[in-house]
Order: structure tokens, then C-alpha cells, then sequence
């Protein structure tokens, strides 16, 4: 039995931390609801006195079409999930589970690759992506950001597949499937919650990503995801923070949707792992 | 239907001999038992032969062809393992239709395969389950189904009883036997259990240090043990090994500070050793214990005493044995010694085996058969 004095104290720890990290987006909620000009008015209230959605008709409107934004950020972070998912998944079963030459070696240079700043990869990636012919496109924000999510990703699933049983390998080659069959069929759904955490990892990085996304759409708006739309508000001009607001709101709504959906997919992978082997 | 065989079949995982410079021809349809203790290769010949473990040299052949070349999944062999490696995130009936998919049947002809097997197993209830939501011994069901639902040229199974309960495990070993008399095909398990290797073999292959020590009918191998190893490994309880020499006219052997006489036609085989050391066996069902004194018999002292039920199993303190070491003797249920009596002991000679003090080899089979 917890003691009511225990619950309390927890219940005031967990309030505060959630308060603390909330806090920014209520405001960049209220702000939304503003009035553009009004923003800063004084006093300040939790709520504004008169609750305007005139920010958000602005930004769906012609002038900023932010739907556009965040649909392209969709298309964007799924394809690099998807993609990044993919490789990271192929590497990491290798470097988990198959015997070769420099394993190990070959998992500290993916590592590496991880390790350099956006700032020093950013020359050099705008310099390939114009050579590939894909500046202001989407393939050229898909592949770079694939590269940028391999490591990570690769790390994570590896930890998860090296604890995979091997005799379900086994069986599965006994069963007449070839490897990559048995990989296909066998370990990666075995391998679904690892996938989901790195997937919500790699969409929320590729999501929030803004230099690379600046740089390669060279402020065209077929190429421009949700923050370097949103960040362009504030150009067009003069900067209206209610205008921001707005559109930080809307490109917030697809991110909490696919959480959402697929949370419970991960809790039904997640026990569908407790089998005794 | 085929007939598999291995030859001069070898693994080495770096220094160590896993398996060495092994051959065997496996009797067609007929099950086949390798036992041995742990890291006497059994499970790495086992594997050799469903060809997820590389050969470092030598052959596998499937029907006089061979295959060692051939990857496990064209092989068309199927395996049932320890631990079941049923896919967790598959229906039952997705297990078992596993195999059949990768030969590419047709959906209705899977089903019907499935069902038909699943019946025969008794688990046609289950097939909508997952793997978690089963018991130990459904689980072992459909292990065993997944392999049977196909028609492949051999079955191997590795220790597939050993994690279940010892009830269950006695009744399985009865239907494994049964189903694989009824379909026919050739199998090959493995197994460190020896009193599961006994009661479901056709042939039993005794492994030891990559190597057969003694391989044919289980009876056989039990009766007439090809060296102190086989002797010390197949039977329960174990059979007592007594370290000795024979004396010079070979007429009595000598342990400790016992004579043992040796009945005459042993002493006739045995006198042609010398004065070689010897190791003398005797299984503790041919240990006569009596509680009166009765012509050369032998001092010993009442230790422990375990009764089975039908019958006792009496651990004897006796002098021509190290000291630590007892001597086991299954007895009567109604001799029953108080703790430290005196007992007699008698060995029926007709019983007794003989093996080299080195190599362990028999020097005489004993001569019941």
C-alpha cells in the first residue's frame, strides 16, 4: 500500500516536469488564438478574451497554403522512415545476427557517420544533391535525411535483434525459406517494436529537420516542409506571431494523429514478444 | 522417403573436434536415436545433416546424393527443436502452414494439409491460437506438426522432449514413436536422456567425443556394452564399474582388498590379459543381495536405502570400491537392511562384464548372449 503522502508528492514531481515541457505550447496555442497585433497586448491572459481563428483561415490561405507544407513534410519524413527503416534494418540484422569480417568495425563507422554535426555535412550534401539534380525536390530532402537516419536507427534495431531467439532462423530456413525470406517473414515482424521506436525517432528527426530542408528548397514552396514554411511567415511581411502560432499548431496535428494510431499497434507487437522460447 | 547417410563427416570449431571423421548410414524409415553426454557432437552431426551447420569435411547424402553443398531450405528436411521456435506472431495455423507456403501449394490444398495434421495431433482446436496462449505440451504438438505437414525425406529433432515435465514427457515419447512408425519416414533424433533414447530407438547410436562408441539395437547395446563408457551411460541406474586386476592363475580378480572370482568361461578370455588392469561390471539388477553369509560372497555395508516401489535400490559401502564410492544394487521390497548392517553380496557371473583398465574396450562381452 502506498502511503497518500508518497502519491501526492510523485503526483506534484510528474505535474511539474509535464507542466514545464507543456508549458511553451499552450502559449504557442494561445497565441494562435489571438488576434494577429494583438500578441503582445497587455495584460497577459491564460486565455485570450476573445478567441480568434482568423490566424488559421490566414495561413490555409493562398498566400501561405501551410497544407502544403506539412503535406510535403509528410511525404517527406514517411518516405524517410520507410527508407531509413528499411536499411537500418538490413544492417542491423547483418551486424546482429550473421558472422563476417569486421562486424564490429563496420558498426562503429556507420556510428561515425552519426557523429558529425548538420553544420559540416550540409556543404557537402547541398553540393551532391545539386550534382544528383534534385535541389528544390522532394527525393533530394528524402535520400540525405535517409542517410542522416541510418545511424541511429541502426543501433537501435541491432540492440533489438541480437536478442531475438537464432533457432527461429533455423526453423525458418528448415521451412524451406531462404534468408532474406526468413529475415522478411520471421524477424522483422518479430523485430516490430524495435521498428516502431526508431520509425518515432526517424519521423520526428526527418519532421523537425530545418537546415537541410532550407538549404535544398531553395524557398521554392513545392519543396518547402512545415518549419521552413512556417519560418517564411514571418518574412513575407512583417512578423506576425499569431501567424506562427497557427501554423506550428496544424503541422502538429498529422505528428499526434500517427502517434496515436500506432501506439496500440506497438503494445499489441510488444506482447506479442512475451512467448516463452 | 529416403535413405541419409554421413560420411567421413567432420566439424571443428577452431581447435576443438566436434564431430571426427564420422560415417553412418541411417536405416530408411526407421528412427534413429544419438545420445551421448553434452559435447559429444550429437547436436552438431544433427545439424550437419539439416545443413544449418557447415561440414568441415566429409558428406551428407539425401537418397545417395549428396547435398552437403545444398542449402538447409532445399533440402527438404524437417526439424523440431528444443526450445519449439514456434513464430510468436503466427496463428498456429500459420506455424504449420509456414512450410507448405514456401512450397508454394495452393491456399485450399495448405488448409486441408494443415487440418489433416492438426487432427492427427489432436490440436485442430488450437489453430486460431498463438504460440503464447498454449501449454508446454501444445506447444511441443505443434513443433511437431509443423514438421509432420509436409512430406519431407527426413525428420531431425533435436532434444525436442526436454522441456517438458516428466509425465508429459513419457507420454510423448509414446506418440512421437507411434506417429513416425505410422508415417514412416526416416528420423534422426537426438537426445542426452537414455532412458529416452532407449525406449524410442530402432537403432541407437552412442556419440562420444565426436565419435560412435557403439551403435544398434538399444537391447543389444545394453546387454552386451561395447566399453566401459556405453556400459556407464545407457542404463539406470548406472551400472557399477569396479577398477581391479586379475590375479596370477586369473581365476579371481582383485579390487581393493576383494577377490571377485570370475566364473570359468570368463576366466578362460580373461587369463590371455595377464595381469593387465581390468574394470569389471555389473549392473545393479544382477547384484544378489542376501542378509545371510552364503559361499564367496562378498562383506558389504548398508548405506542407503531407496525404495521404487516394485522394487529398492540399495547403495552398498563395500571394500574393493574407493571410499565416497557406493556400490548399487537393486533389491526386493521386503530386504530391508537397518542402517550399517552387514549385507552379502553375490554376483550373478554370467553378468559380469569386462573391460580394459585403459581403453575401456570390452574385453569380453558377457556371455547371457
Amino acid at each position: 500500500m502506498r502511503r497518500p503522502l508518497h502519491t501526492l508528492a510523485s503526483l506534484a514531481v510528474t505535474a511539474a516536469v509535464a507542466l514545464f515541457s507543456l508549458l511553451p505550447l499552450y502559449w504557442v496555442l494561445v497565441t494562435s488564438l489571438k488576434r494577429p497585433g494583438t500578441e503582445f497586448r497587455l495584460p497577459l491572459r491564460a486565455w485570450p478574451a476573445e478567441v480568434s481563428w482568423e490566424s488559421y483561415l490566414t495561413v490555409l490561405g493562398p498566400d501561405f497554403d501551410v497544407q502544403r507544407a506539412i503535406l510535403n513534410s509528410l511525404i517527406v519524413s514517411s518516405a524517410v522512415t520507410v527508407g531509413a527503416l528499411f536499411l537500418a534494418a538490413l544492417a542491423a540484422y547483418a551486424i546482429a545476427r550473421l558472422r563476417f569480417r569486421y562486424k564490429v568495425q563496420s558498426l562503429v563507422l556507420i556510428q561515425m557517420a552519426g557523429m558529425a554535426p548538420a553544420i559540416v555535412v550540409i556543404a557537402p550534401t547541398f553540393v551532391l544533391i545539386r550534382s544528383l539534380g534534385l535541389l528544390s525536390s522532394l527525393p533530394g530532402l528524402i535520400l540525405p535525411n535517409i542517410a542522416y537516419s541510418i545511424p541511429l536507427s541502426t543501433w537501435l534495431l541491432a540492440a533489438y535483434f541480437a536478442n531475438l531467439p537464432f533457432e527461429l532462423e533455423d526453423a525458418g530456413k528448415m521451412d524451406g525459406w531462404p534468408p532474406f525470406q526468413v529475415f522478411w517473414r520471421v524477424m522483422l515482424p518479430l523485430a516490430a517494436p524495435g521498428l516502431f521506436s526508431a520509425g518515432v525517432l526517424v519521423f520526428l528527426g526527418s519532421w523537425g529537420e530545418f537546415m537541410l530542408a532550407l538549404t535544398i528548397s531553395l524557398g521554392l514552396p513545392e519543396a518547402q516542409t512545415a518549419p521552413v514554411a512556417i519560418l517564411g511567415f514571418s518574412q513575407a511581411f512583417q512578423l506576425q506571431w499569431a501567424w506562427v502560432s497557427a501554423g506550428i499548431m496544424l503541422s502538429l496535428v498529422p505528428v499526434i494523429l500517427l502517434v496515436l494510431l500506432f501506439q496500440r499497434a506497438v503494445i499489441q507487437g510488444l506482447t506479442a514478444g512475451s512467448v516463452r522460447y | 522417403m529416403a535413405e541419409v547417410a554421413v560420411e567421413n563427416i567432420s566439424k571443428r570449431f577452431g581447435a576443438v573436434t566436434a564431430v571426427d571423421d564420422l560415417s553412418w548410414r541411417f536405416d530408411d524409415g526407421k528412427l534413429t536415436v544419438l545420445v551421448g553426454p553434452s559435447g559429444c557432437g550429437k547436436t552438431t552431426l544433427l545439424r550437419m545433416i539439416a545443413g544449418l551447420e557447415e561440414a568441415s569435411g566429409g558428406q551428407v547424402l539425401f537418397a545417395g546424393k549428396p547435398v552437403t553443398a545444398v542449402p538447409p531450405w532445399e533440402r527438404n528436411a524437417a526439424m523440431v527443436f528444443q526450445s519449439y521456435a514456434l513464430y510468436p506472431h503466427m496463428t498456429v495455423f500459420a506455424n504449420m502452414a509456414f512450410p507448405l507456403q514456401a512450397r508454394k501449394l495452393k491456399q485450399d490444398e495448405i488448409r486441408q494439409q494443415v487440418e489433416r495434421t492438426a487432427q492427427a495431433l489432436g490440436i485442430d482446436h488450437l489453430l486460431q491460437r498463438k504460440p503464447r496462449e498454449l501449454s508446454g505440451g501444445q506447444m511441443q504438438r505443434v513443433a511437431l506438426g509443423r514438421a509432420m505437414v509436409r512430406q519431407p525425406e527426413v525428420y531431425l529433432m533435436d532434444e525436442p522432449l526436454s522441456n517438458l515435465d516428466a509425465q508429459l514427457r513419457v507420454e510423448m515419447r509414446g506418440e512421437i514413436k507411434r506417429l513416425q512408425r505410422e508415417l514412416g519416414v526416416t528420423t534422426i533424433y537426438v537426445t542426452h536422456d537414455q532412458a529416452e533414447a532407449m525406449t524410442m530407438a530402432d537403432t541407437l547410436l552412442v556419440l562420444r567425443d565426436g565419435k560412435i562408441e557403439q551403435a544398434g539395437d538399444p537391447e543389444h547395446i545394453y546387454r552386451r556394452p561395447a566399453s566401459a563408457f556405453v556400459a556407464g551411460f545407457i542404463g539406470s541406474p548406472m551400472i557399477n564399474l569396479i577398477d581391479g586386476r586379475l590375479d596370477r592363475d586369473g581365476e579371481t580378480f582383485t579390487a581393493g582388498a576383494a577377490s571377485i572370482s570370475l566364473p570359468g568361461e570368463l576366466r578362460q578370455v580373461a587369463v590371455g590379459q595377464g595381469q593387465r588392469p581390468l574394470v569389471l561390471g555389473i549392473r545393479p539388477e544382477d547384484v544378489v543381495v542376501s542378509q545371510q553369509a552364503g559361499p564367496d560372497s562378498l562383506p558389504a555395508r548398508a548405506v542407503v536405502r531407496e525404495p521404487l516401489g516394485k522394487e529398492a535400490l540399495l547403495l552398498l559401502a563395500v571394500d574393493f570400491l574407493p571410499t565416497g564410492s557406493l556400490l548399487r544394487a537393486i533389491t526386493p521390497p521386503d530386504l530391508r537392511p537397518g542402517p550399517d548392517e552387514t549385507v552379502w553380496l553375490h554376483f550373478l557371473p554370467e553378468r559380469l562384464h569386462v573391460f580394459d583398465g585403459e581403453s575401456g574396450v570390452a574385453v569380453k562381452q558377457n556371455l547371457q548372449s
